[in-house]
Formats: structure tokens, C-alpha cells, sequence
């Protein structure tokens, strides 16, 4: 009964779990596709559409790879669609009353990190739960956006900007472009730096990555930072793409980006997850409502079917985890 | 088939992917005795009691209760059988008083009301606690606001309200102090003697044979012997003999050279306001420093102030002759500290990390350049580690997590050491490994002082601190009671000192 098993066959059975979610994801992406290509040949498998899927996923990915690093450290961070928000809203704002495209842009990406600051340096100092204070910072950012625009979009005219939000390097959307760059540098610091393994550390153990001399506070209050800058990238973006500061083009961002987080295989419990998996999510997502838009499914059941999506894919998870556990 | 026996596992196989971890295992229990498990860390004693637990199934074999044959799938069965199994790791809810966690799952409900009866309900509960020797216990406070010894006595409590025949206790004593483990040890027997059967873990040998009937050795997942406790016939060396398999000669290894270099590290005057107060001492280069005393005396606490996880209010830090300020961490690697925490799952390794990022933490600058990990000497770094510490299987990207307590604690040691520290704290290292594992421990303690490092030994078990230190330092309610030169130290002395009976000897 006793076989012997070295430690090489150990090493593979090892590597396959790990990857077992990615390739996972994978399959489910081609799979998808497969289908709907057969279900509407004509409309979904065409070069027009799949860019559109690409361009309709990149925002919701930009600030779903700040929610990685944010989650994977052992946090959530729910002010991310109004922080998207109130960026642009605070572009269009200056641009309105004068100021140059360029510190528009600015201000835009400043008020973002600054609540991304606010986000850090009052969970770290007040030692207050990321949910509840994530949660305040989204009510206030959403308010600052109300009192600046009484709730009516203020039109953008600049080139720049709306050359970003919605023209083409050759064949390739601008504004996706700019998504694949953002995700070849988050997955590159989350896989391949200090500070990526230190924001593992800090959400798998955050007394051992102490006691171990990392920097928690500092390191904790970069994270709502990087996020919030990204959610200012994400805000720029969204305001070309619609030609204006648009203080209800956050909503449901927050909710969509943790689902693409998850989905992607980001532990809640923090410590573990990548990149990789967070675009995958996003993009599953993005099929799964274009296609149902597609099939001439109402909108009302899309929603239906990314939240079964969602609850299926980590349930799954879940199941083939307790089944491997020793 | 009749036996005397209430319980008798036979046969037991266990088998997980890559491991057998229990192999044709028999073992059995009589009505109202106390049996000892043990073995040492591995072994397979937590899974056989899982098995009865009904957390694991077993792959082969069969259980009778009673000799009737019985098959447990979920803990659920297993407690519906009059087993009660007390974990490690308490099963308790800490935001539910001392009642709502004994009648969990079966509470009571008011008659012709929704509401639970929860004056029924803390009554019943103050009866059972008053049964193991608590008298007008209050079991409306939460459990969370308990002290350790008195968590564990709710989980007896929750068992004998549940009828409990077997009581299966995990490591009881790993968490009490000298008198707390009496009070325990006094409480089963008194539970023994009302016909209650016992099974008990533990890595102490000298409570084992103090406390139990009969013991059952396991090695490497296998049944070794099974020993009637004679109290005379049985002794400490053959258990050990039978745990690892050899004979060990010297338990506590000794050292060649005993010359000690300049004074390495001076603290004076130490206080931190609800934990320590006017801490002094000093440790020279290649000595051994023992601190002694009773869990919660604030040993733990003085030490992570040294290494900057708490602001002191007051006292000096002299590091090498030079005053210090240690505000943080990282200040005290600077200072060439290393604190080999106390709780290794808790405060010495991220468990969803690989061993090889575990090993790396501390000393990610030999394995970084421009912020960027380099794999080539990330590689060096960790293999040069499993060598030197033969970490068996040597799987670096493996989790840490799924390695032995043994491994574990050998992590956390490479983690510090990487650092090249010269004043080196190892809170309780020795805590929950088996005998094996400690000896290893106690040489690398032992090479550590040897290469002119300053050692600061903290542990709880007296003739650990009295085999290993050169001076022994005991604390008692956060001040200094008590100090002894190698020569002059004996257990009394440090159990006198620990209770806060003797003034300081200088």
C-alpha cells in the first residue's frame, strides 16, 4: 500500500492546483465564446464586437487591478466607482472654469489618490474596518460630486480627452490599450516585486508581516493610494468615453470590480491572488452581458446571470478546495 | 465480540495524497481511565482522534463503542455518540456568553414564547460549571472576556452537558500555567473517578506519567506499544525511546566554550504602563539569557517592546554600548535584533505564503534589486536555507502550511537567521514540538551563543531554562522577581521566584 512518491510528483501535483483556477478560467473564457460564436455567428464572433467587449471590460478591469492589490492585502475598497466618478467630474470642473486640459487631468487623478489617502491613513490610524471606511469615503466622494454638478453632467470638449475615451491605435481601442499597459505593470508588482510579496504577507498574516519588519501602516495606505490613482486613470478615461464629468458613471463600479476580483480567484480572506486571474474575471463577465445583449436577453436577467456566475465559480472553487485539503 | 473495553478503534488506515498517515493503528480504552496519546509531532495522534472525531473517515478499519460497531461521517454523529472531542483550537464562540456556548445547537426555548430561556439557561449552565468546580461561575459574560484556563474549562463543560462517555483533550496543558495545569489535572481525575474515560495528548512527558492509567505510542503513523503505567516501571526515557524510535542520550546538549565576549545589549529601567515595569538587565556576547516565570507575567510583552512591536513609556535600550531608539520593527533589524515569536502560526509565518516567500521576509534585501525579486538569488538564498536546516521534503514553493510543525518552526528560525542578527530572542521555541524537534532546536540555541551571538531564551518549562541558560532572569506580574547564575539555579528557586515569593538576589 505504501507507495513511494518523490518529491518531483509532489512538485507537479502542487503546480497543477495552483494553476488549476487559471486554467480554469481560461476554458470558461473559450467556452463561452464557442458558444455564443455558434448561438450568433454573425454578430458576436465579428473583429467590431470582440474589440467592443475589450473596450466595455477596460474600465471596470483598470480599478478591479488596484481592487486585487487592495483585496489580496486582506482589504475591500467600496469607494472606487465614486472615486472613478468624482476624477472625472473634477476634470470637466476645471477644464469649465479654464484651467489647461493637462492640469485638469491632474486635478482629476489628485483627487482621486487623495481619497485613496483619506481610505489608508484612517484605516490605519483610527484602526477602523476597510468596509466601513471605504463605505464613508464612497458617500462623500458621491456627495462632493452632487454639490459640484447638482446631479447634471458637465460636457467635456476636449480632443485629448475624448480622443482617449473612444479613439483607435490602428485596430486597438485606446483606452484598452491603456488597460493592458496598467495590467502589465500590476501584475508585474504583484508577482515579481518586494512590494507585491509584502502586500501577500500583510494579508495573510498581518502580525507575522510586522514582526517581520514590514512597514503594515505605510504599506497599507500606498495600496489605497495606487487604487486611487487608478480610479482616477479609470475616472479620465470614462469622461472622454462619454464627453463629460457624468456624476452617475460610477455606480455599480465598486460592486462590478470586487466580482471580477473574485471571480479571477483573489482569496477574500486576503494573501492570495493575481492580476491574470482579476482581467480573466472581468473579461467573463464582460462576454457573458454582451452576449445575453446579443441574444436579445433583457437586461434585468444579465444581472441574474452574473450573480449566479459568480457564486458558481467560487463555489466550485470551494468544493475542489475542501476536496484537496489534507 | 465482548471486551471491557468502551472504546476499541481497530485497524485504522488513513490515507491523504502523498501520505499515509495512519497505518493499521489500533487503539482502545477502558471505562473511567485516563490513556495518553502520544508521539511525536507527525505521528498521526491528531488524526486518529479526528477519525473519532468524525471530522476524518477512516480508509480501513473499524470503530466499536461499546462493541457495537459504529461509523461516524460528521462530528455531528461522533457527539451523538457521547464523544466530545476539545480541540487545540477552542471550538467556542467568543461574542456568546458562557451559557449560549454550552447549550450551542440545543438551546431553550421559552415556553410559549419565540425567545430563548435564557435564565433557564444560565442556571443549568451554572450548575455544570459548579459540577467541575466553579461555584456561582457567571455564565451570562462572554466568552471572549475568559481567561484561557477558564475557556477551557466551558469546553469540559459544554462536553459533560452533552453526556460525554469519551473525552478526547488535545495539548490541555500547552496553554495553562503551573497552577492552572493542577487545578486541570485535579478536575480529571475527579471526572476519571465518575466514570468518565479520558483521552489525552500531550507532549509532556513527566504530566503523562503523573496523570495517566495507560499510554499509547505512536511513531510515523504507526502503533508502537501500549504501556501500563506502573508508576515506577514506566520513566520518562523509554516513552522517549519509544517516540523516536533510538535512544536519546542527552536531552539538553552542552557547550565547549563558555567564555562570554562584552556586554551586547543593556536594558534599563524598562516600563510600559498595564504590562511591564522597571525591566533591567544585560546580555553578553555568547551567553545564554533565560527568561523564566508564568504565562502572562509579561515576559512576551518586554521582549516585542525591545524589538518595537510596543511603544515603551520610558527606560533605555543600549545596543553594543550605544544608546538606541527602537520605535519600530524594522529599527530593530537595523540593530541586528531577531525576535523568534511565540506563536509561529499566529505571529512567525503567513501560512498562504510558499516557505520559500516565508524564508525571504526579513531579508528581502539579499534577494532584490531595484524593488524586483531576482530569482536566481531568491533560489541561492532559500535552497542554502533547506540545506543547512535539512527541511525534508524540500519543496520551496510549496505552502507553508502544509508543512509539519517541526518544518515550520525551522522556517521561522531561517527567516531570522538570514538577517545575521547578533542578539538573538526565542520566545518559547520549544512550545508544542516534539522531542525530536527540540533537541534540534537546543543545539542550533547552542551553536548560536557558541558563534558569539547574545541568546535571550524565553520558555515556560523550568528544566528546559535550567539544562540550557547561563544565567536565568523570572518575572513575575511584569517586574523583575528573581535572578540565578547557571550554577545556583534549581526549580524550586524558579517556581518561588516565578510566584513572586523571593526578592531579587543580586
Amino acid at each position: 500500500m505504501n507507495k513511494v512518491i518523490t518529491g518531483k510528483q509532489i512538485r507537479i501535483w502542487a503546480t497543477d492546483l495552483r494553476k488549476n483556477r487559471m486554467t480554469g478560467l481560461i476554458v470558461l473564457m473559450v467556452l463561452l465564446i464557442l458558444i455564443l460564436s455558434l448561438l450568433r455567428p454573425d454578430t458576436f464572433f465579428s473583429s467590431t464586437n470582440l474589440f467592443n467587449i475589450l473596450k466595455q471590460a477596460s474600465i471596470v478591469s483598470i480599478i478591479a487591478f488596484g481592487q486585487t492589490f487592495i483585496m489580496v492585502s486582506g482589504g475591500i475598497d467600496l469607494s472606487v466607482g465614486y472615486s472613478l466618478g468624482l476624477s472625472g467630474v473634477i476634470m470637466a470642473v476645471m477644464i469649465t472654469a479654464g484651467f489647461s486640459p493637462m492640469l485638469a487631468i491632474l486635478g482629476g487623478l489628485g483627487i482621486s489618490c487623495l481619497i485613496g489617502l483619506a481610505n489608508g491613513v484612517i484605516i490605519t490610524q483610527f484602526k477602523l474596518p476597510p468596509f466601513i471606511v471605504t463605505l464613508g469615503l464612497a458617500k462623500i466622494a458621491r456627495g462632493i460630486m452632487y454639490v459640484l454638478t447638482r446631479g447634471y453632467p458637465i460636457p467635456v470638449r476636449d480632443p485629448f480627452v475624448i480622443g482617449v475615451g473612444n479613439k483607435y491605435l490602428g485596430p486597438f481601442p485606446i483606452m484598452s490599450l491603456i488597460m493592458l499597459a496598467l495590467f502589465v505593470v500590476s501584475a508585474f508588482v504583484l508577482g515579481k516585486t518586494v512590494f507585491g510579496l509584502r502586500t501577500k504577507a500583510i494579508g495573510g498574516n498581518e502580525t507575522a508581516a510586522r514582526l517581520s519588519g514590514i512597514k503594515v501602516t505605510r504599506h497599507k495606505i500606498m495600496l489605497y493610494v495606487l487604487t486611487g490613482l487608478l480610479c482616477g486613470i479609470a475616472g479620465i478615461i470614462m469622461a472622454g468615453r462619454v464627453n463629460s464629468g457624468n456624476p452617475n458613471s460610477g455606480v455599480n463600479f465598486d460592486l462590478d470590480s470586487i466580482a471580477a476580483v473574485i471571480v479571477g480567484g483573489t482569496a477574500m480572506s486576503g494573501g492570495e491572488g493575481t492580476v491574470i486571474g482579476t482581467l480573466l474575471g472581468a473579461l467573463i463577465l464582460q462576454i457573458i452581458s454582451n452576449g445575453l445583449v446579443l441574444m436579445n436577453v433583457s437586461i434585468y436577467w444579465q444581472t441574474i446571470v452574473a450573480g449566479v456566475l459568480i457564486i458558481s465559480v467560487c463555489a466550485l472553487d470551494s468544493f475542489s478546495h475542501s476536496r484537496n485539503q489534507a | 465480540m465482548q471486551s471491557n473495553y468502551i472504546l476499541e478503534m481497530q485497524g485504522i488506515t488513513k490515507r491523504f495524497p502523498g501520505v499515509v498517515a495512519l497505518e493499521n493503528v489500533s487503539f482502545n480504552l477502558m471505562k473511567g481511565e485516563i490513556h495518553a496519546l502520544i508521539g511525536e509531532n507527525g505521528a498521526g495522534k491528531s488524526t486518529l482522534m479526528k477519525i473519532l472525531g468524525g471530522v476524518y473517515i477512516p480508509d480501513e478499519g473499524s470503530i466499536f463503542l461499546e462493541n457495537e460497531p459504529v461509523q461516524f461521517h460528521t462530528p455531528r454523529e461522533s457527539l451523538a455518540h457521547s464523544i466530545s472531542v476539545i480541540y487545540q483550537e477552542f471550538n467556542l464562540v467568543p461574542t456568546l456568553s458562557v451559557a449560549e456556548n454550552i447549550f450551542l445547537g440545543k438551546e431553550l426555548i421559552a415556553k410559549n414564547r419565540l425567545a430563548a430561556d435564557r435564565k433557564t439557561m444560565e442556571a443549568e449552565a451554572a450548575k455544570v460549571m459548579a459540577k467541575l468546580g466553579l461555584s456561582n461561575f457567571d455564565c451570562s459574560v462572554w466568552v471572549k472576556h475568559l481567561s484561557v484556563a477558564q475557556q477551557q474549562l466551558v469546553e469540559i463543560a459544554k462536553a459533560i452537558y452533552n453526556n460525554a462517555k469519551i473525552l478526547v483533550m488535545d495539548e490541555p496543558t500547552a496553554v495553562l500555567s503551573p497552577n492552572e495545569t493542577g487545578l486541570l489535572f485535579k478536575l480529571m481525575r475527579d471526572l476519571r473517578s465518575h466514570g468518565l474515560s479520558i483521552i489525552y495528548i500531550s507532549h509532556r512527558l513527566s504530566e503523562i506519567l503523573e496523570l495517566s492509567d495507560r499510554v499509547t505510542v505512536l511513531r510515523d503513523g504507526k502503533f508502537v506499544v501500549e504501556l501500563e503505567n506502573n508508576r515506577d516501571q514506566v520513566h520518562e526515557t523509554d516513552l522517549v525511546k519509544y517516540m523516536v524510535g533510538r535512544d536519546l542520550k542527552d536531552t539538553f546538549p552542552m557547550r565547549e566554550n563558555l567564555e562570554f565576549g562584552d556586554t551586547i545589549l543593556e536594558v534599563k529601567n524598562l516600563t510600559k504602563k498595564g504590562m511591564f515595569s522597571d525591566i533591567s538587565f544585560s546580555l553578553r556576547k555568547g551567553e545564554i539569557l533565560g527568561f523564566s516565570g508564568l504565562i502572562g507575567a509579561g515576559r512576551t510583552e518586554v521582549m516585542k517592546a525591545l524589538f518595537g512591536y510596543y511603544p515603551v513609556d520610558s527606560g533605555e535600550i543600549f545596543v553594543e554600548g550605544k544608546a538606541v531608539h527602537i520605535r519600530s520593527v524594522s529599527d530593530a533589524i537595523k540593530h541586528r535584533i531577531a525576535l523568534i515569536p511565540e506563536d509561529r502560526k499566529r505571529e512567525g509565518l503567513v501560512l498562504v505564503l510558499s516557505m520559500a516567500q516565508n524564508m525571504v521576509l526579513t531579508s528581502i534585501d539579499l534577494v532584490q534589486r531595484y524593488g524586483i525579486l531576482i530569482k536566481k538569488q531568491f533560489n541561492k538564498v532559500v535552497n542554502s536555507y533547506i540545506e543547512e536546516l535539512s527541511i525534508r521534503p524540500a519543496l520551496p514553493n510549496r505552502k507553508i502550511k502544509d508543512f509539519s510543525g517541526g518544518n515550520q518552526q525551522k522556517v521561522v528560525v531561517a527567516k531570522w537567521l538570514s538577517n545575521n542578527p547578533h542578539i538573538v530572542i526565542l520566545d518559547e521555541p520549544t512550545r508544542g514540538i516534539d522531542v525530536g524537534a527540540k533537541v534540534e532546536i537546543y543545539k542550533l540555541i547552542n551553536a548560536l551563543a557558541q558563534s558569539g551571538l547574545g541568546v535571550i531564551f524565553i520558555s515556560s518549562e523550568q528544566l528546559e531554562v535550567i539544562g540550557m541558560c547561563d544565567r536565568v532572569l523570572v518575572m513575575h506580574n511584569g517586574r523583575m522577581s528573581g535572578e540565578f547564575e547557571r550554577s545556583q539555579v534549581t526549580e524550586e528557586g524558579l517556581m518561588a521566584a516565578a510566584a513572586g515569593l523571593r526578592a531579587l538576589n543580586k
